[in-house]
C-alpha cells in the first residue's frame, strides 16, 4: 500500500520557498511524462538528466523502499495527485529588506511550521524600502512589521504636531 | 483619496484574484470580507463583493483594466459610495461621480453617499399631495403625476418617451427642482442630444446627467441607477425636490441578467434571475415624499422607463415595473404611426396617486375630456362604415379631433397649467364651433406664441382661480373678444 502522505512529506523536504516549490512542480511533471516512456527501466534512471539530482535521488530512495507503485497507471495517478497537493500547499508572502541565507530560511520555515502546525511555503519578496523587519501576508491577513512603516508613522505624527 | 496600500494597512486583509469571468472575479483570502463591501486591487481597480462562497468571494469589478490572475486585492471595510456635491449640477458624470464632459473635475467639498442605503421607513413617508407639472398637456390632465410619485414611462423604441421626459425635466428644472437623468447603457450620442436639449432650454444648471454608456463595463451600467438615486438622496437630504429619470430599466434588467448568468445564478423566466423584481423594487422604494430632519417635506419623484416590443406591455420586466410603480404612461406605437404627438394612449395609462394631487376643477375637466375622447373613439368606429353620419356623431368626432389638436404638442413646446385651462375653456365654451381642426391648430400655435409674450397674463391669473369647468367656461367666455382680437386681428 502506497503512503501518499509519506511521499509528499519526503518530496517536500527542504522545500521552503515558492521558487523551490515551482522547481519541484516542474520535476514532478517531468517525472509524470516519463511514466509510460523508456520501457521497464526504473523511473529514477529514466528521469536522470531531465530533473534535479535531489529529486531523482528522492525517487530512487522511494523506489528502493518500494514506496512507489509498480503499476504505471497507479504511478501516473500518484503523480497527478501529488501535483494537486503541491499546488494546494499553504503559502505565506514575506517581504524582507535583504535576501535571506539558506540557514536563515530554514530557521524561518521552521518557525512558521511551529507556529501554524503545518508546512508553509514562503514567497519571499525583497524590498529595501522597508529598511528592516518584514511585511507578512498569510491566510488573507496582512501585517506590516517593518521599520519603514514605523518610521513613517513617527514622521506623520511629527508633521501633524508641526502643522 | 485612499489607495490600495492605505486600505491594506487599514484593514490588514489581503486576497488574490483566482479567476476572471469578464468583469466578475473570484477572490481568495480576505477572511473578514462582507457582501456589498468594496474591494480595491493593486492597480486601483475597484469592485463590489456580490456573494461569498466557502473559500472565494464573488466580486463585480467596476474597473476592468489590468485585471490578471493572482492580482492582490485589499478589503476596504466600506460600501461603494458616490461623491455627491452641488458641483455635480450642470455636469455629465459617470457612475463613480467623475466628470465625463471634458470640463474638468468636479470641484468643491463632496459627501460620500452610499449607493444602496436603506430606503426611508413608513414613519418618514408623506402622502403624495402636490402635482408635478410635466408641461405636457395630455399627461398633466389625464395621467397627472405628483411630487414623490414613481410613474413608469413605457412604450416602444422611438415613440417619443425621451422627448416627453426631457419636456418634464425642462419644466421641472425651470421650477428649481433638481433633475437627474440616468442613462443606462445608451449610446454616447443619445446622451449628447439630451445634454444639448437641456442646455438649449437653459435648465442644465439644475440638471445632472449620469451616464453609463453601452461601452462601459456591464457592472458599471448595472450600478448606474443606484448611483443616480444616491445623488438624488444627497439633494433630498439638502431639502431640495428631485426628479430622477431612469432611462431605461428594461436595459438595466438585461445587464443584470448578463451578470447573473455569468455568476451562474439559476435563470428564471426569460432567463432573468429570481431577484430581478427585488432589485428594481429596492431601487424605486427609495423615491417618495419624505419628511427630513428639519421637518420639511421633500420628494424624490421617479420616472423609470421601460421599453416594449411592438406595444406589448405584458412583458416580464414591464409588468414587474408596473407592479412596483404608482402608475404608467403608455406610449402607443399605433398612435405614433397616426401622427399623434406625444403618442400617449390615455386609456391604457394609469396614475394611481396623481389624481389626489389635482384640484377638483382639473379632475372634472379630465373626466369631461375622457368622456369626449371615449365618444370620439366610438363615433370613429361608426364612421368607418361610410354611412352619412347624424349631426350628433359628427359633433362628437369634431370635438374629439379638436381635443387631439390641443393635446398635440411638439418637443419644444411646454404647456403650463394656465394655458391648458384657457385652451380647454375655449374649446368647451364653443369658441371654435364651426371651425375645422386644422384651423384650430393654427389658432393654438398663435395662442402659444401670444402666451409666451405674456399677452394673456391677466386672464391666466383669473382662470387659475376657477373652481369648476362651468366657472372656467364663463371666465373664458367673458374674454372671448380678447382672444378673437389676439388671434384674428
Amino acid at each position: 500500500m502506497v503512503n501518499q502522505e509519506g511521499i509528499l512529506t519526503k518530496l517536500t523536504e527542504g522545500i521552503y520557498t515558492q521558487e523551490d516549490l515551482e522547481l519541484l512542480l516542474g520535476d514532478v511533471e517531468e517525472a509524470n511524462r516519463w511514466v509510460y516512456k523508456g520501457g521497464s527501466v526504473p523511473l529514477s534512471k529514466k528521469i536522470s538528466g531531465s530533473v534535479s539530482e535531489g529529486f531523482r535521488k528522492k525517487i530512487e530512495s522511494l523506489e528502493s523502499e518500494e514506496n512507489l507503485p509498480g503499476n504505471r497507471k497507479e504511478l501516473a495517478a500518484l503523480f497527478r495527485n501529488l501535483l494537486e497537493n503541491l499546488e494546494k500547499m499553504v503559502k505565506a508572502k514575506l517581504t524582507l529588506a535583504f535576501a535571506p541565507s539558506d540557514e536563515f530560511l530554514t530557521k524561518l520555515a521552521g518557525w512558521f511550521e511551529a507556529q501554524t502546525g503545518k508546512k508553509i511555503v514562503l514567497d519571499i519578496q525583497i524590498d529595501e524600502s522597508i529598511i528592516a523587519g518584514c511585511r507578512l501576508e498569510y491566510s488573507g491577513e496582512y501585517r506590516d512589521y517593518s521599520l519603514g512603516e514605523k518610521l513613517e508613522a513617527v514622521l506623520d505624527q511629527e508633521i501633524k504636531g508641526l502643522v | 483619496m485612499k489607495n490600495y496600500e492605505d486600505y491594506l494597512k487599514e484593514t490588514g486583509e489581503v486576497g488574490n484574484i483566482r479567476s476572471i469571468v469578464q468583469s466578475i472575479v473570484y477572490v481568495s483570502g480576505l477572511p473578514g470580507v462582507k457582501p456589498k463591501e468594496m474591494i480595491v486591487g493593486e492597480g486601483g481597480q475597484r469592485g463590489i463583493v456580490q456573494a461569498l462562497e466557502a473559500d472565494l468571494a464573488e466580486v463585480l469589478m467596476l474597473d476592468t483594466h489590468g485585471l490578471v490572475s493572482n492580482l492582490p486585492v485589499a478589503r476596504t471595510n466600506e460600501t461603494f459610495t458616490v461623491p455627491a456635491s452641488e458641483g455635480l449640477l450642470g455636469r455629465v458624470v459617470d457612475a463613480f461621480g467623475r466628470a465625463v464632459d471634458g470640463r474638468g473635475p468636479i470641484a468643491g467639498e463632496k459627501t460620500n453617499q452610499s449607493i444602496e442605503p436603506t430606503a426611508p421607513g413608513i414613519e418618514r413617508r408623506v402622502k403624495v399631495n402636490k402635482p408635478l407639472e410635466t408641461g405636457v398637456a395630455i399627461v398633466d390632465l389625464l395621467v397627472p403625476v405628483g411630487y414623490g410619485q414613481r410613474e413608469l414611462v413605457v412604450g416602444d423604441k422611438k415613440t417619443g418617451k425621451t422627448t416627453f421626459l426631457l419636456q418634464a425635466i425642462a419644466n421641472q428644472a425651470s421650477q428649481d427642482v433638481i433633475c437627474i437623468y440616468v442613462s443606462i447603457g445608451k449610446r454616447q450620442d443619445d446622451v449628447k442630444t439630451i445634454e444639448n436639449y437641456l442646455r438649449k432650454k437653459n435648465v442644465f444648471g439644475n440638471c445632472i446627467l449620469l451616464t453609463a454608456n453601452a461601452a462601459d463595463p456591464v457592472t458599471m451600467i448595472y450600478l448606474s441607477p443606484y448611483a443616480g438615486m444616491a445623488v438624488a438622496e444627497y439633494f433630498r437630504d439638502k431639502g431640495k425636490n428631485v426628479l430622477i429619470v431612469l432611462d431605461d430599466l428594461t436595459n438595466h434588467a438585461k445587464f443584470y441578467r448578463e451578470i447573473s448568468l455569468l455568476l451562474q445564478r439559476t435563470p428564471g423566466r426569460s432567463s432573468y434571475p429570481g431577484d430581478i423584481f427585488h432589485i428594481h423594487a429596492a431601487l424605486l422604494e427609495r423615491a417618495g415624499n419624505i419628511k427630513i430632519s428639519s421637518g420639511d417635506m421633500v420628494s424624490i419623484s421617479a420616472l423609470p422607463v421601460a421599453e416594449t416590443l411592438e406595444g406589448d406591455i405584458t412583458g416580464y420586466i414591464q409588468t414587474n415595473l408596473m407592479a412596483i410603480t404608482d402608475g404608467h404612461i403608455f406610449f402607443d406605437i399605433d398612435e405614433f404611426r397616426k401622427g399623434v404627438r406625444p403618442a400617449i394612449n390615455p386609456s391604457l395609462s394609469v396614475s394611481r396617486v396623481g389624481n389626489q394631487t389635482k384640484q377638483p376643477i382639473d379632475r372634472e375637466l379630465a373626466q369631461l375630456v375622457r368622456e369626449d375622447l371615449s365618444r370620439y373613439s366610438r363615433s370613429l368606429d361608426i364612421a368607418k362604415f361610410g354611412v352619412e353620419l347624424p349631426e350628433k356623431t359628427r359633433a362628437e368626432i369634431d370635438l374629439g379631433e379638436k381635443i387631439g389638436v390641443i393635446f398635440n404638442q411638439d418637443a419644444e413646446g411646454i404647456v403650463p397649467r394656465s394655458l391648458q385651462l384657457i385652451l380647454l375653456g375655449l374649446l368647451f365654451s364653443g369658441f371654435w364651433k364651426g371651425k375645422n381642426a386644422n384651423l384650430v391648430k393654427v389658432d393654438i400655435i398663435k395662442m402659444f406664441q401670444k402666451y409666451q409674450k405674456g399677452d394673456f397674463s391677466q386672464i391666466e391669473k383669473e382662470v387659475t382661480r376657477a373652481t369648476s369647468p362651468e366657472e372656467l367656461m364663463k371666465l373664458v367666455g367673458k374674454h372671448q373678444s380678447k382672444f378673437s382680437e389676439a388671434l384674428y386681428v
